[in-house]
């Protein structure tokens, strides 16, 4: 144990020379994003806080429709362009700042960037992108250029980023596409991403996303299009490619039986907002939310006893002009008439590091402060 | 009244490759039994055949080899894969297909009540009223609000959508049902309702249903015996719980290890596959597994295993599936869950 911790830093070390003291790469605060309609403002995110250590993972947990992606986007400033985003992003890169981009030095304090005073199509977005932040996606088809070979596409990054040595490109492409243990690299590096299996785009991808080191990755679902031997494969590499290169994961999922297995913390989300955080084991063994009490009942477990499966009755509702109240209520068999449906939830702790949003966990405010009465 | 109710023998379904001369066979060889009323599971990772073995069985593709008797109820006994037009129509009706993907199996050109009413139209010649009082029936029974039914596909969510194609399948009232991979493309909150829905269906209805799937958790929940697909063989085939705590062959043995646990304190030691499926236009030699069985031999390369009874009722393609001990995680989560609760 002792050993691996050393390793890892040692490893870190020549990775990217991190900054003494800094250990969150992310922190997230408030961050709301929105889509204007005709029938309203559609709140997709609304407002979320999120932190993440170096080398650390956190699970970003949901059903579809939740907001995780959108989260996800928002943190690269990949949202489409009518979105509204408001909060602070929070990055640290964990670099000296010598390594980093002449305008990004401009705007750091103590070594972090507020990533939403950047204009999303900005120069220094750009070099975040791709440079600090990756991101690999749910499906590797769609998300590789099937008109470039998978070595351009590895280089293209490298060369933005890097080095503009097209050779010296090349030959980190070859070392990163060895690492994520793609066989025969130097002829793979020439082919096209059809010539491709499922697993093996999932790995070009992940040697794409992480050929700059970045500080935060941030993993879209990346095992779900898979089948299970080949999950298992890719996310041991995940891990082990975290351990070497001591890189933050946000990882979005929305299957609990991948978050037990690599995630470190755990965030659910629900329509939007989210109803709980907290380390992984004290979730499993102690969720407190309605909705994440749901979740763990529904699923099946291999050993587990048969019969019928509890169900979170009804399905998500619509995040338009929803008025101040909890998210889950609807469908919530604690919800409480006249307290859930009138004020807004606020976050309240359930134990060291475990963070929950429900009123039976805190309470409601009185009546006569709330506006809506 | 026959016990059995599917009987399948060496099925085969072959494609033309890109070379004529190549043949790609994504079912080799297949026999198995169905049981009437029982849930039979098949489970194999992408490209294993699972589906097309699936399609076969409806007649939705036509085998190249082999014999898949259908015993009805009442009357002779039907062969789908050689049957006449004719005679295939009288058994038409007693098997039915749900489809995995709720969005694109329903036309979002016709109403709800045109979608689930359209097999009766096809099957029966029925009176408007008769019609309309089926559809309601199969609508309350699937959890559909009756009201809804003159809207189009697109006015509802993903639940709802596989409920529609569920009442679609069930609307004249099938012996055998095909689900395929019929709640994996749903959220788990909502996959707990279509399981819950579609067991409780089952034992309304007495039906027998052959649940096709690449998630063994959802597998292990609903059915009673289990078949294993590996390149278009099954490999193994088990009663439920037998195949969960022994398995025999090196395959499943993977696949049980592969499936990630929802328990932080679950880990195990697991069996990390090397390399993929191979091209099944060129499977390997002898056992098509052996390239990445960790307990092959020379045997493996040369001869291919037949699938064959190692203990009552259950049937695993593995030279050695009598010597070999392997590991279930079954038994490791139980020892898990009995410990926490002590």
């Amino acid at each position: 144990m002792v050993q691996t911790e050393a390793q890892q830093s040692g490893s870190l070390m020549r990775a990217a020379s991190p900054l003494p003291g800094a250990r969150k790469a992310l922190e997230v605060r408030n961050l709301r994003v929105g889509f204007p309609t005709e029938e309203g403002m559609v709140q997709a995110v609304g407002g979320i806080d999120l932190e993440i250590e170096r080398g650390r993972t956190l699970a970003l947990v949901g059903e579809s429709g939740c907001g995780k992606s959108v989260t996800g986007r928002a943190l690269m400033a990949l949202q489409p362009k009518h979105a509204e985003v408001s909060g602070e992003i929070w990055l640290t890169p964990g670099r000296q700042e010598a390594q980093l981009d002449r305008r990004l030095r401009a705007s750091s304090e103590n070594g972090s960037f507020n990533l939403l005073q950047f204009k999303p199509g900005g120069k220094e977005m750009r070099h975040v992108r791709g440079g600090l932040i990756s991101m690999i996606f749910q499906e590797p088809m769609t998300a590789l250029s099937p008109l470039h070979t998978i070595g351009d596409q590895i280089m293209e990054n490298i060369l933005l980023h890097r080095t503009k040595n097209r050779k010296e490109a090349r030959s980190i492409a070859l070392e990163m596409m060895e690492r994520v243990g793609i066989g025969n690299a130097q002829r793979r590096l020439d082919q096209y991403p059809h010539e491709f299996s499922g697993g093996m785009r999932q790995r070009a991808m992940i040697a794409m996303a992480l050929s700059c080191q970045p500080a935060l990755l941030i993993a879209d679902e990346p095992t779900t299009a898979l089948d299970v031997t080949i999950q298992a494969q890719v996310l041991e590499l995940m891990k082990q490619l975290q351990h070497e290169l001591g890189m933050a994961i946000l990882f979005i999922t929305h299957d609990l039986g991948v978050v037990a297995e690599t995630a470190d913390e755990v965030a659910v989300m629900y329509l939007g907002r989210i109803v709980e955080r907290a380390p992984v084991r004290e979730l499993f063994r102690n969720p407190k939310h309605p909705y994440t009490k749901g979740l763990m009942r529904s699923i099946p477990r291999i050993g587990g006893v048969g019969g019928r499966l509890a169900s979170i009755e009804g399905t998500v509702p619509l995040p338009l002009n929803r008025p101040p109240m909890c998210g889950f209520y609807e469908r919530c068999s604690e919800r409480i008439e006249g307290v859930c449906n009138r004020q807004d939830v606020p976050e309240s702790d359930a134990g060291p590091g475990h963070k929950v949003r429900c009123f039976l966990y805190s309470e409601p405010e009185k009546k006569g402060d709330n506006p809506h009465e | 009244m026959n016990d059995r109710m599917l009987q399948v023998e060496g099925l085969t379904k072959q494609y033309r490759g890109q070379r004529r001369s190549e043949w790609i066979r994504a079912v080799s060889d297949v026999s198995f039994d169905i049981r009437r009323g029982e849930v039979i599971s098949l489970v194999g990772e992408s490209g294993c055949g699972k589906t097309t073995l699936g399609r076969c069985l409806v007649r939705g593709l036509k085998a190249s080899e082999g014999r898949c008797m259908y015993y009805p109820e009442e009357g002779a006994p039907v062969d789908i894969v050689s049957a006449g037009h004719r005679e295939f129509k009288r058994v038409r009706k007693d098997i039915q297909l749900i489809f995995q993907d709720p969005y694109s199996s329903l036309n979002p050109r016709m109403t709800v009540f045109d979608i689930i009413s359209e097999p009766l139209r096809a099957n029966f010649k029925l009176s408007r009223r008769e019609l309309e009082e089926r559809v309601a029936s199969i609508a309350e029974k699937t959890g559909l609000n009756p009201s809804y039914l003159q809207r189009y596909p697109h006015a509802f969510s993903g639940g709802q959508r596989q409920r529609i194609g569920i009442a679609r399948a069930l609307v004249t009232n099938p012996k055998l049902v095909v689900c395929d991979e019929a709640v994996s493309a749903l959220d788990v909150s909502i996959q707990a309702q279509i399981m819950n829905l579609l067991k409780d269906l089952q034992e309304q209805l007495q039906m027998t249903y052959l649940f096709i799937s690449h998630d063994l958790s959802v597998v292990e929940h609903l059915s009673d015996r289990v078949a294993v697909m590996y390149l278009g063989r099954i490999v193994e085939l088990a009663p439920k719980s037998e195949l969960f705590t022994r398995p025999r062959h090196p395959y499943t043995e993977a696949l049980l290890s592969a499936v990630p646990i929802p328990d932080p304190d679950g880990k195990r030691e697991r069996i990390l596959l090397d390399g993929e499926v191979p091209n099944p236009a060129a499977p390997p030699s002898g056992c098509s597994f052996h390239p990445r069985c960790s307990y092959r031999t020379e045997r493996c390369a040369l001869e291919q295993p037949k699938l064959r009874e190692i203990a009552p009722g259950h049937l695993a393609a593995c030279h050695y599936a009598e010597e070999l001990m392997l590991r279930s995680t079954h038994e490791q989560v139980k020892e898990n869950v009995t410990s926490e609760a002590g």
